[in-house]
């Protein structure tokens, strides 16, 4: 084995020119297309980054809450609840909201707002919501106060201090009614919600809903967000059919859609471009052999058997393939490391496509050595199908022909 | 006399010229196929968009599309539609009515933008009438007729002809409602749109409201491209009070898809085309090494450096053109077949607003892009090897016969 192994690397550089064009064009498509892959990743992680932002990665609710949304699905917000959600492991932390649709208004106007009760601490130390204040303070737990989105702030024309008048259909048809003064104006980045949310301390719009100790939902964080389906039917046999948990891609179909989308058309343009590159190694090891069918011969004929020739033609691709992978590997993971860690803030109408969607307007690279596997593995089938031809030679190749 | 050379030389090796023209044909039918799909669905996301939602163009009050207040209407709607009426590439013009509202049943309560419509005006931007899953457009005998959709529906518990109270604020502040009837439920490919929207009569609206002028007044074009020039003709002649807005600032996020498609489709096309390349440049390789003694025999009985390169060229001209021209024809029609038959993609992209079925149209302008960079390419790679070739000397190559 040994042996053929030498003879393999050997013959790779009898036609040095030949065999290094076949590895360029290796090198060509893997760091071509991990590259790309790596870039379309960066931008899912961004998308499901700000998607989460609003929905936590997972999510437990009253059972027929999704559905409805409605104000009459809420559930109890207890320690007994808690303590059992926090029994599963890698939840990381529990943030309780009780939201609700209402009619804002102001002297100047009125709108449709989403009002959310928020519990100002841990929904701050998960997505921050205090390094979006514009003007202001931000809320403290209990108190009678309000926090508006910007958006909303512009539509009824009120600022800090002003008074923000909500009113809505509360918890089982109560009338919900309150004057808040405005403490703080925050800009958050997804565009819609930046046009419509209100932030109350949740004991304020639990007692504007007229639901006292209930919440509609529990946000959760996990830690480690690859093992969300895990953690979530966990989660569900632990609390049973009264309560729903909901993954972040099952609240925003529009991302998982879009990353499906996205991954279709990568999937199809690699292809071709992969099918293009096999297409020219198989040409290239077809001439191999074609060129070789005496030295095949001959090969036999001082008594190697055909399975050895065999392996020989074998390993001459699969070395061919495999040093034109470990290039590409060397030249793509600086490339993809440095875009990761230095992004590229996006500008223009670029940039406010991103912003659209609320998502930050950078182009971020997104390491995952499965992309680096995922390419390997391709050129290392594409490899043993262009064999498949010299294979099919050796086999049928009558030695008393060949070197005649 | 080089032509025929080159041609005749193509054959020689069979296997190796096939196997090249088998990847241009291939890969090149599939990244055709491929972006024009992309395409096609760039185009049904804004054409149903535009048609449902925008129009091509709109004209507002000037404040309207920042502030949205209920009295920022169109003072004088007569003078801004005779101003398009003047343009002939406008197939449809149409006014509607704007108002946040609040969207109250016994069971839940929702907000919505409510958009008050003529029906009469609205032909043209028919797609909504496609979409209704119940009941009937605007027309029919219920009073106060109104259209949610299937997910507003689920949501507030609607059924047909069932009762929902819609609150806004009117024109003098006042906090107003009145009781609508469910005419019809449509259900879009774009859930977005479907959560935050419901349309009522103009008038039933501007009974409601106070008002009767309209927000937007929005046009539909026969060709997008000529949009430019309607833009610059009301740059010139919109009173102030006024402004326009085209699809693209309307739609941000759709334009930027379309220029994403744009962006993709020219950087694969260049990236097959110089995966190509390398094939190319092997074959070509191997070419001029197994005929080394050839060419110095060519040259030895008076062909030119200059003939002996433009054979080698043409013969790398023939291969990129045959395996191209092949790919891009098998390309065009797969389009062209799917066109008809459609792309079934599942339902599963509801949320982006792309249908279950695509129908791709074939992009010329992309066609002919992908012949003039293959060319280009082609060009540039095969001067590589031909070069190679000049440098052969007829006496050393001949030396060892």
């Amino acid at each position: 084995m040994n042996q053929l192994i030498k003879l393999a690397w050997k013959n790779i550089w009898r036609k040095k020119r030949r065999s290094v064009i076949a590895m360029l064009s290796v090198i060509f498509a893997v760091v071509i297309s991990i590259n790309f892959r790596s870039l379309q990743w960066g931008s899912y992680d961004k998308m499901i980054e700000a998607g989460a932002r609003n929905s936590g990665y997972l999510q437990v609710q009253g059972q027929d809450y999704w559905e409805d949304k409605s104000i009459n699905e809420l559930i109890e917000d207890n320690a007994n609840l808690r303590n059992r959600i926090s029994s599963v492991s890698q939840i990381s932390s529990i943030i309780p909201r009780l939201q609700n649709f209402s009619l804002a208004a102001s002297e100047s106007g009125s709108k449709g707002a989403l009002v959310i009760g928020i519990d100002p601490e841990s929904e701050n130390q998960y997505n921050k919501l205090i390094t979006r204040l514009l003007e202001g303070n931000y809320l403290s737990k209990n108190e009678n106060a309000v926090l508006i989105a910007e958006g909303l702030s512009n539509y009824l024309q009120l600022n800090v201090n002003d008074t923000l008048v909500l009113v809505s259909q509360g918890y089982h048809a109560s009338i919900a009614a309150g004057k808040y003064p405005i403490k703080g104006i925050v800009k958050l980045p997804n565009p819609q919600m930046n046009r419509i949310t209100a932030y109350l301390p949740l004991s304020t719009a639990q007692a504007f809903n007229s639901a006292d100790g209930m919440v509609n939902a529990f946000m959760l964080n996990v830690s480690d967000r690859t093992k969300v389906e895990a953690i979530q039917s966990q989660l569900q046999d632990e609390l049973g059919p009264a309560y729903t948990v909901m993954r972040w891609d099952e609240m925003h179909p529009e991302i998982q859609q879009s990353i499906n989308t996205d991954t279709t058309i990568a999937t199809l343009l690699l292809s071709a471009l992969y099918l293009i590159v096999g297409f020219g190694i198989m040409g290239t090891i077809v001439m191999m052999a074609l060129e070789r069918k005496r030295e095949f011969g001959m090969l036999q004929a001082i008594g190697l058997q055909k399975s050895q020739i065999q392996t020989l033609v074998l390993l001459e691709s699969l070395i061919l393939g495999m040093i034109g992978v470990i290039l590409a590997w060397l030249i793509a993971f600086p490339i993809v490391n440095f875009m990761h860690n230095n992004p590229i803030p996006l500008t223009g109408e670029g940039a406010k496509s991103f912003e659209a969607m609320g998502v930050e307007p950078v182009i971020q690279f997104a390491i995952k050595p499965q992309l680096f596997g995922l390419m390997g593995l391709i050129i290392f089938l594409i490899m043993l199908v262009a064999s498949s031809f010299p294979l099919t030679m050796v086999r049928k190749l009558k030695m008393s022909e060949v070197i005649k | 006399m080089t032509t025929r050379l080159a041609w005749k030389n193509i054959w020689r090796n069979k296997i190796r010229s096939l196997i090249f023209i088998g990847a241009a044909f291939f890969g090149l039918a599939l990244a055709i196929f491929t972006i024009n799909l992309m395409k096609g669905i760039a185009a049904q996301r804004l054409d149903d968009a535009v048609s449902i939602q925008t129009g091509h163009l709109q004209v507002q009050n000037k404040d309207f599309n920042t502030f949205r207040e209920i009295d920022q209407y169109i003072a004088n709607p007569e003078e801004v539609k005779d101003l398009l009426r003047g343009q002939s590439q406008i197939v449809s013009i149409t006014e509607r009515m704007v108002a946040e509202a609040v969207l109250t049943t016994p069971e839940n309560t929702g907000i919505a933008q409510l958009t008050g419509v003529k029906p009469e005006m609205e032909t043209h931007f028919s797609a909504l009438k496609d979409y209704l899953v119940e009941g009937t457009y605007l027309e029919g005998d219920l009073p106060k007729p109104i259209l949610v959709s299937k997910k507003t529906a689920e949501r507030l518990k609607l059924n047909l002809r069932s009762k929902v109270i819609v609150t806004l604020k009117n024109i003098t502040g006042e906090i107003v409602g009145g009781a609508f009837r469910v005419s019809g439920i449509f259900e879009t490919p774009n859930t977005p749109y479907d959560e935050n929207n419901a349309i009522v009569e103009y008038s039933d609206l501007s009974e409601l409201s106070g008002i009767k002028n309209p927000h937007e007044i929005a046009v539909l074009v026969s060709d997008r491209m000529q949009l430019a020039h309607i833009e610059n003709f009301l740059a010139k002649n919109l009173p102030s009070a006024y402004r326009y807005y085209s699809w693209v600032t309307l739609l941000p996020q759709l334009y930027a898809f379309n220029n994403f498609t744009e962006a993709v489709s020219m950087l694969f096309t260049i990236i097959i085309l110089l995966g190509l390349g390398f094939g190319l440049l092997n074959t070509m390789n191997m070419i001029v090494q197994e005929r080394t003694r050839e060419i110095g025999m060519l040259r030895a009985i008076g062909q030119s450096q200059w003939s002996v390169f433009s054979m080698l060229v043409k013969e790398s001209g023939f291969l990129m053109f045959i395996g191209s021209v092949m790919g891009i024809l098998l390309g065009i029609v797969i389009v062209i077949v799917t066109s008809q038959t459609g792309v079934p993609l599942g339902s599963g992209f509801a949320a982006l607003g792309i249908r279950a079925t695509i129908f791709p149209v074939v992009v010329w302008p992309m066609i002919v892009m992908v012949c003039v960079l293959a060319t280009i390419l082609t060009a540039i790679i095969s001067v590589f090897p031909a070069f190679r070739a000049l440098r052969i000397k007829p006496h050393s190559a001949l030396r060892d016969l």
